[in-house]
């Protein structure tokens, strides 16, 4: 705290009751002994009388139309009719042949009951890819290098094709 | 004023009494502080309505125990809110010019006499001028923490920002209250 004189916010703190009990304290005793602080300080409390004044002259009751509307619009929602009778409301034939209509157009329109579209052919990328590597290689058909997609596919059905299934060995067996 | 966000429903016996209530005990103090907030008659009497609306709705959400007058000055103060921002932060003051009757209420006694009348006039019109002159932040904060005496704490609870912030506005708003009510008593006599 100000050891010369009161901050006017302190002062407005003293004076609400704001400050700790020891800063109250010695806000107490600086007031006491300083003029100029008593001053401000009278001045303060003037302000504040005169806010208070204004107020007490300016308090009026509530005005009665407030509580009559907010009433009315209680009442209002209380008396609403229930779902199904405000539906009911919405399905006159004044609206419900508009909407029949609408609605006749929009599947009209959307046709759901039209099979859907078979799906659209698809590339494998991958095999495409691994092709497209193996053919363009310096020597595509050198040892260690992939063999494109179609060629591996022969050379695994050529190698099938010898393969001996386990008659063929017992056949072989016995002629040995 | 805003229109309500959620519809009102049918009233329970309970919610209905303690609508009742709370209208018949704190009615005429949410107005005042209404019609101070926003110097004028529609506005408070607009703010009002929707203030015991609002209660109405979120009666179950007071905490018993606790002050109900903060509670809804809590909700004034959001309507008042919403309400500045939806005017771009201008409210239409209703302050009289110089020499013109002021009107109040219908609902509000009549004084004894002109002369009663009088005095009470020149007396509260330079306050009432002054206060609206503020921003309406620093008003609100005067007429809280000095015409209805809550503290920095309630206040800051009730306005929703922090007690520095209640503290700094309060001693600006004061500051500006003594220089504009010397001016228009100046410029009355």
């Amino acid at each position: 705290m100000n050891e010369e004189h009161l901050s006017p916010e302190q002062l407005l703190d003293y004076l609400r009751g704001e400050l700790a009990p020891e800063e109250d304290a010695r806000a107490y005793a600086h007031v006491a002994e300083c003029a100029t602080c008593r001053c401000e300080q009278d001045e303060q409390v003037r302000l504040s009388e005169l806010l208070h004044e204004y107020a007490r002259q300016t308090e009026r009751p509530m005005p009665q139309g407030v509580v009559a509307s907010v009433r009315s619009v209680i009442e209002a929602a209380a008396t609403r009719p229930p779902f199904l009778l405000r539906l009911r409301s919405v399905l006159r034939p004044a609206f419900a042949v508009p909407l029949a209509v609408a609605v006749l157009l929009l599947a009209l329109l959307v046709q759901p009951w039209r099979p859907a579209l078979a799906p659209a052919p698809t590339l494998n990328a991958t095999a495409l890819l691994s092709d497209h590597a193996a053919m363009a290689h310096v020597l595509p058909f050198s040892q260690g290098n992939a063999l494109p997609s179609v060629l591996e596919h022969r050379r695994l059905s050529r190698v099938q094709t010898y393969t001996l299934g386990p008659s063929a060995n017992r056949i072989a067996d016995a002629s040995r | 004023m805003g229109t309500p966000r959620k519809p009102i429903e049918a009233p329970t016996p309970e919610q209905q009494a303690f609508l009742e209530k709370a209208m018949a005990d704190y009615g005429a103090s949410v107005y005042n502080f209404a019609y101070r907030l926003t110097s004028n008659e529609a506005d408070a009497r607009d703010m009002t309505q929707e203030a015991f609306l609002r209660v109405y709705r979120a009666w179950r959400s007071f905490q018993p125990g606790t002050s109900f007058l903060a509670w809804i000055y809590r909700i004034v103060t959001n309507i008042y809110r919403d309400e500045l921002r939806r005017r771009k932060g201008r409210y239409q003051e209703e302050i009289p010019e110089d020499n013109a009757p002021q009107e109040y209420g219908g609902d509000r006694p009549l004084a004894t006499s002109p002369i009663e009348e009088y005095v009470e006039r020149s007396l509260s019109e330079p306050v009432s001028r002054a206060l609206a002159g503020l921003a309406p932040e620093q008003r609100q904060v005067v007429i809280l923490a000095d015409i209805d005496e809550y503290s920095y704490q309630e206040v800051a609870d009730i306005v929703g920002c922090s007690i520095g912030t209640v503290r700094s506005r309060l001693h600006r708003a004061r500051h500006q209250l003594r220089r504009l009510v010397q001016l228009y008593r100046q410029s009355a006599s």
